[in-house]
């Protein structure tokens, strides 16, 4: 329509002339204005499906071609239990998020944070005879929990190791590919680096800065006054021999 | 890049004074004052200060060359001029040799001077004195050094040597390779 693209899918509209050099800001109003018009003409155009109570049009499928922001995202490789599920079978249920806990007498969450399972606020715990004697219920409690949690960890470690070699399966890794200054500066790296990334150590020794070795050779050019001196001595010198 | 040692300075401005004679003093006084010297990696370049501040920026690795190439430091420690040089001496030359233009082309092959080639020499050219070797337009071809003084020079016979070639504009071309390697 007149220069103006109304795309009503996705209720845009555009007003493709060109711009002119000497368009005043109340010119460029306008066309807006213009443009915006007959989207809404466009709209009324529309097959109605109204009610008493609701006035409904449908829109068209849009044709503008938006190009993405960013790439269409991977697909993320499954887990071990993802895999494992789909072979079996196994569908995920719905479940709650809360439960009643008679003995606190309260909803408490299944999982996590104070969850209806937690024993680490339990103040008496019956016995269990496969306690060793000098063995606390409580301390056995404890590990239990920080094992789950250091398991969960594994697991997740393991499963973006396992997704990360997928991945690079398909590109071979180039590691021969080192420029010997790479290396130096790996080397350099590695001789004033400690284990504990400088948590522990000798802190009385001063740590050597990576940036030193460089500042050294900075200091080899000195300032031309003195540099001049130094040139016209040893022309004086060279001369005084001839 | 840094600047030369006293000792390395002594050095450069002995080897060109054999050259230039008290006329090095010309290279460091008015108009040339803006110019210094620097070295990188074993040669020692003649760049005005404001261009060598600007090459301070430059990795010394990636830094080919900047300036003028004077010469460059032997492993030995000795300072060799190089042809790059050359517009210098011929201006503040002392000793020069101007060469028939028979015998340019041999010169530029990198051959010595003979007598039969030589078109005028210097008065009271001593032996064994570094000269700069012209052409009959006055254009520098290179340098070298005398193997016979001007005195001996009339009662040599015409396929005697005269001048040793030390360097010339020729091995522009014979090394061209190693020029843009090196980046003289």
């Amino acid at each position: 329509m007149d220069g103006v693209e109304v795309d009503l899918g996705s209720l845009s509209c555009a007003d493709v002339r060109p711009i002119l050099q000497g368009e005043t800001k109340q010119e460029q109003e306008e066309r807006i204005l213009r443009a915006v018009e007959f989207l809404v003409q466009g709209l009324f155009t529309l097959p109605e499906q109204s009610s008493e109570r609701k006035s409904q049009r449908e829109l068209p499928e849009p044709f503008s071609v938006i190009p993405r922001a960013k790439p269409i995202p991977k697909e993320k490789p499954l887990t071990k239990w993802e895999q494992f599920a789909r072979i079996r079978g196994i569908r995920k249920r719905k479940r709650d998020k809360f439960a009643w806990d008679e003995t606190r007498g309260e909803f408490r969450p299944i999982h996590g944070y104070r969850s209806i399972n937690d024993e680490s606020d339990q103040v008496i715990l019956p016995h269990d005879p496969s306690l060793q004697p000098g063995e606390s219920p409580f301390d056995r409690v404890k590990e239990g929990k920080r094992n789950r949690v250091k398991n969960n960890r594994k697991s997740q470690e393991r499963n973006k190791r396992s997704i990360a070699k997928d991945q690079l399966s398909s590109r071979p890794v180039r590691t021969d590919k080192y420029k010997s200054k790479d290396l130096e500066k790996s080397a350099k790296i590695a001789s004033i680096s400690t284990r504990s990334l400088g948590k522990y150590g000798d802190r009385n020794k001063p740590r050597q800065k990576l940036s030193s070795i460089k500042a050294s050779h900075k200091k080899n050019i000195i300032p031309s006054g003195a540099e001049r001196e130094r040139t016209f001595q040893a022309v004086n010198d060279v001369l005084k021999n001839f | 890049m840094r600047n030369l040692t006293e000792e390395e300075l002594r050095a450069v401005f002995e080897k060109l004074a054999k050259f230039i004679g008290k006329d090095i003093k010309a290279l460091v006084e008015e108009p040339n004052e803006g110019y210094c010297f620097r070295l990188q990696k074993d040669r020692v370049y003649y760049v005005r200060e404001v261009v060598s501040a600007a090459a301070t920026h430059i990795a010394r690795h990636n830094l080919a060359s900047l300036g003028l190439c004077v010469g460059k430091f032997t492993h030995g420690g000795r300072f060799q001029v190089h042809i790059t040089f050359i517009t210098y001496l011929a201006r503040f030359a002392k000793y020069k040799v101007w060469l028939k233009s028979q015998s340019e082309m041999s010169f530029l092959y990198g051959n010595n001077v003979l007598k039969g080639g030589v078109a005028r020499l210097t008065e009271n050219t001593p032996k064994n004195q570094q000269v700069v070797v012209l052409n009959q337009n006055e254009i520098p071809l290179g340098f070298g050094v005398t193997a016979r003084s001007s005195l001996e020079l009339q009662q040599a016979s015409s396929t005697d040597l005269i001048v040793l070639n030390q360097a010339d504009i020729g091995s522009y071309l014979r090394d061209e390779d190693h020029f843009v390697g090196c980046g003289l």
